[in-house]
C-alpha cells in the first residue's frame, strides 16, 4: 500500500494535476474570501469557511479524475493487479494520496486564518480549527466519491464530469432540503417512488416482469396498510431521508464549532463505503 | 510448475477459452501459438490472476491463483501484450516502484534493479522518461519489469512485437537464457520464433488446444504418409515408369525438370515401411542414379495452418 501511496503522491506533482488542484482551490477560495469578507464585511471567519466547500465541487473532480481511469486506459492496472498487491491496498493507497494533497492544500489555506487574525479581534480559533476538520472530512468523502467514479470509466474527462455532477447533486439536495414538502402525503408518494425504483431495478437485473410486479404490489400494500393505520408516520419522511444522505448537513455542525461523534462517524463511514464500493467494483470487473 | 486444468472463460455467449488443460515443467519454455483472437491473451490474463476464470483451476508452483492470489503472484513475472508502463516516470523510478510492489527488500533492491537493467540492456536509458523511449526500449523495460526479482514463472505475451530484427534476435536469446532459470510461457503468432525458442508448443484455436508437442514431434506427427522428394537422372517418362514399378510405393507425382535430363518426383509410401530404402534399392536395380533424396517434413507453418483451419485434433 505504501508503494502505491508514494507513487500516487509523487504522481500528483509529476503531472500538473497537483499544482492545478492546489492553485485552483486556493485561488477560488481567495476570490470568495475577497467577495464575502472584505467587500460584504462578513464578520466570522468560520462563516467564510462554510462557503469554501462549494469550491470542492469544481476542484475535487480534478484531483480524483485520473486515479483509476488512467490506470485502466494505459493498462497499467495489469501491473498492479498481477503483482502481490490487494485491490484494497491499491484503492486505499490512491485515496490516501489524494487526501494528502488535499490536506496540504487545506494547511496552506489555513494560513489565511493566521493572517486574518492580525487584523481581527474576534477570531475564535477553536471554532476555526473545528471548521477546518469539518472541511477535511467532507473533502475526504468527496474524494472517495471521485475515486469510485474514476473506477467506472476509462476516460478522465468522463470521470471528472460525473464526479462534478454527483457533487452538484449533493449540494442541490442540501439546498433544497428546507423547501421539501413535509406533509404525510408527500411521504407516501416518496415511498411509492422508492418501491417502483426497486421493482425497476429487479426487472433490469433479473429480466423477470412477474417478480418485479409482485414486489411492487407487495411493497405498495405494506405502504398502504401503514398509511391507513397511522398516516402521520409519513410526515417529514422525505426530509429525514434526504438528511441521512446529506453530507453537507453534517458539515454545518462543524461550522458552528461543534464536533459530534455521530457526524464524525457519519463522514468517516461515508468515505469508507465509497472506498469499499471502489474495491468491489474493481473486483467485480475481474470476475465479469 | 504450472498446471492448468480445464480452464474456461465465457463472456456472455462467447467461449473465449474453452476447457484448456496443460502442464509446464520447471525450466521449460512453452510456446503458446494461435491466430489472433484464439484466446492466448485471455489465458495468460487468467494465469496471472488479472481476470478470473469462469471455471477450471490454475496452479502456479502448486498454489492456486484464485485461492491464494498474493502467494501465487509472488512467483509470477508478467509482460502483458501492452507493457504496463507509467509514461511520466523515469526508467529507474519505474523499476523502483515495481520492486516495491513485488516486495523486494530494501537491501536487495538496488542490486536487483541494476541486474535486470544489465540483462535487458537499458542501463543507458535509466534516467530517461519512459514516455520518451522508443517502442523497442519500452518493450525491454516491460521485460525488465517482468524478470525483476527473478520470479519462478515468466509469462510473456508476444514479447517481440514491434521490435526490429536485431532486437528480436536479442530478445529471443534473452528469453532462451531466462529459460535456464525460469519457467517460461511465451505467446506468439510468429512461428519461426516459437520453433527457435521453445521446448514445447501448444497451439490453440477458438479457445481450445488443437496441438501440443515439441516442434520436432509435431512436424513428424503431422507429416502423415512417408513422403520423399527425389531427383533422378532420367527423363520424365522413363523415371516415372521406374518409380511406379518399385513395390511399396503408393503415390507418385511428377514435379518438373529442374536440371537438364533429370526429373523431380514426389513419392509416397505406406507409413510402416522405410520409404528411403525401397526407393534407393528400386532405383539401383533399374540402374538409374538417384541424385537427391529429401524428406518432405511439414514446417511449423504448415502444421499451424493445418490444425487451425481443419480443426484437426492431433
Amino acid at each position: 500500500m505504501l508503494a502505491v501511496y508514494e507513487k500516487e503522491l509523487k504522481g500528483y506533482f509529476r503531472s500538473p494535476i497537483g499544482a492545478v488542484f492546489m492553485g485552483l482551490f486556493l485561488m477560488v477560495s481567495a476570490g470568495i474570501f475577497i467577495f464575502l469578507y472584505l467587500k460584504d464585511g462578513l464578520v466570522a471567519y468560520s462563516a467564510y469557511l462554510s462557503y469554501v466547500n462549494i469550491v470542492f465541487m469544481i476542484t475535487i473532480p480534478i484531483l480524483t479524475m485520473r486515479t483509476l481511469s488512467e490506470e485502466k486506459k494505459l493498462k497499467t492496472d495489469q501491473l498492479l493487479l498481477t503483482n502481490p498487491l490487494k485491490v484494497s491496498d491499491i484503492v486505499i493507497g490512491k485515496f490516501l494520496a489524494a487526501a494528502t494533497v488535499f490536506l496540504v492544500t487545506l494547511v496552506i489555506h489555513s494560513l489565511n486564518a493566521v493572517i486574518v487574525s492580525f487584523f481581527s479581534d474576534n477570531m475564535a480559533f477553536s471554532e476555526i480549527i473545528v471548521s477546518y476538520l469539518g472541511l477535511f472530512l467532507v473533502g475526504c468523502s468527496f474524494i472517495a466519491i471521485g475515486v469510485f467514479v474514476s473506477s467506472l470509466t476509462e476516460s478522465q474527462v468522463v470521470s471528472a464530469i460525473i464526479t462534478f455532477a454527483v457533487l452538484l447533486f449533493l449540494f442541490i439536495v442540501s439546498w433544497m432540503q428546507s423547501s421539501l414538502p413535509s406533509s404525510p402525503l408527500s411521504g407516501v408518494i416518496f415511498t411509492l417512488v422508492v418501491a417502483a425504483a426497486i421493482a425497476i431495478f429487479l426487472y433490469a437485473t433479473m429480466k423477470n416482469a412477474v417478480a418485479a410486479v409482485v414486489t411492487f404490489a407487495g411493497l405498495g400494500l405494506i405502504i398502504g396498510v401503514i398509511a391507513i393505520i397511522n398516516i402521520n408516520l409519513y410526515a417529514g419522511l422525505l426530509n429525514s431521508v434526504v438528511n441521512w444522505f446529506s453530507v453537507l448537513a453534517k458539515f454545518d455542525e462543524y461550522i458552528t464549532g461543534l464536533v459530534s461523534l455521530s457526524s464524525f462517524v457519519y463522514l468517516l463511514s461515508f468515505t469508507a463505503v465509497f472506498i469499499y464500493l471502489t474495491v468491489y467494483q474493481l473486483e467485480k470487473r475481474r470476475w465479469a | 510448475m504450472i498446471e492448468v486444468k480445464n480452464l474456461t472463460k465465457i463472456y456472455g455467449q462467447h467461449h473465449a477459452v474453452d476447457g484448456i488443460s496443460f502442464k509446464v515443467e520447471e525450466g521449460e519454455i512453452l510456446g503458446f501459438l494461435g491466430p489472433n483472437g484464439a484466446g492466448k491473451t485471455t489465458t495468460m490474463n487468467i494465469l496471472t490472476g488479472y481476470i478470473s476464470a469462469t471455471s477450471g483451476e490454475v496452479l502456479i508452483n502448486g498454489i492456486d491463483v484464485l485461492d491464494r492470489p498474493e502467494e501465487a503472484k509472488r512467483n509470477i513475472g508478467y509482460l502483458p501484450e501492452f507493457p504496463p508502463l507509467y509514461m511520466d516516470m523515469t526508467v529507474s523510478e519505474y523499476l523502483d516502484f515495481v520492486s516495491k510492489i513485488k516486495n523486494i527488500s530494501d537491501v536487495e533492491r538496488h542490486e536487483a534493479i541494476e541486474a535486470v537493467m544489465a540483462v535487458t540492456r537499458i542501463e543507458d536509458m535509466k534516467n530517461r522518461l519512459v514516455g520518451n523511449l522508443s517502442k523497442g526500449y519500452k518493450q525491454r523495460v516491460g521485460l525488465a519489469q517482468a524478470i525483476l526479482g527473478t520470479p519462478k514463472v515468466l509469462i510473456l505475451d508476444e514479447p517481440t512485437v514491434g521490435l526490429d530484427p536485431k532486437q528480436i534476435i536479442e530478445i529471443r536469446n534473452l528469453i532462451k537464457n531466462l529459460g535456464k532459470k525460469h519457467t517460461v510461457i511465451l505467446s506468439s503468432h510468429i512461428l519461426s520464433e516459437v520453433s527457435a525458442v521453445c521446448d514445447r508448443v501448444v497451439i490453440i484455436n477458438k479457445g481450445s488446444i488443437v496441438a501440443s508437442d515439441t516442434p520436432d514431434n509435431l512436424s513428424k506427427q503431422l507429416q502423415g504418409a512417408n513422403k520423399l522428394q527425389i531427383r533422378v537422372a532420367a527423363p520424365e517418362k522413363q523415371a516415372m515408369r521406374i518409380v511406379r514399378d518399385i513395390p511399396g510405393i503408393t503415390n507418385v507425382q511428377y514435379q518438373a525438370e529442374k536440371e537438364k535430363g533429370t526429373s523431380d518426383i514426389i513419392v509416397e509410401s505406406a507409413e510402416d515401411v522405410d520409404i528411403r530404402k525401397i526407393v534407393f534399392n528400386g532405383m539401383a536395380k533399374a540402374n538409374c542414379p538417384l541424385l537427391i533424396m529429401r524428406p518432405l517434413e511439414l514446417s511449423l507453418e504448415d502444421i499451424f495452418l493445418k490444425v487451425t483451419h481443419l480443426d484437426k485434433e492431433v
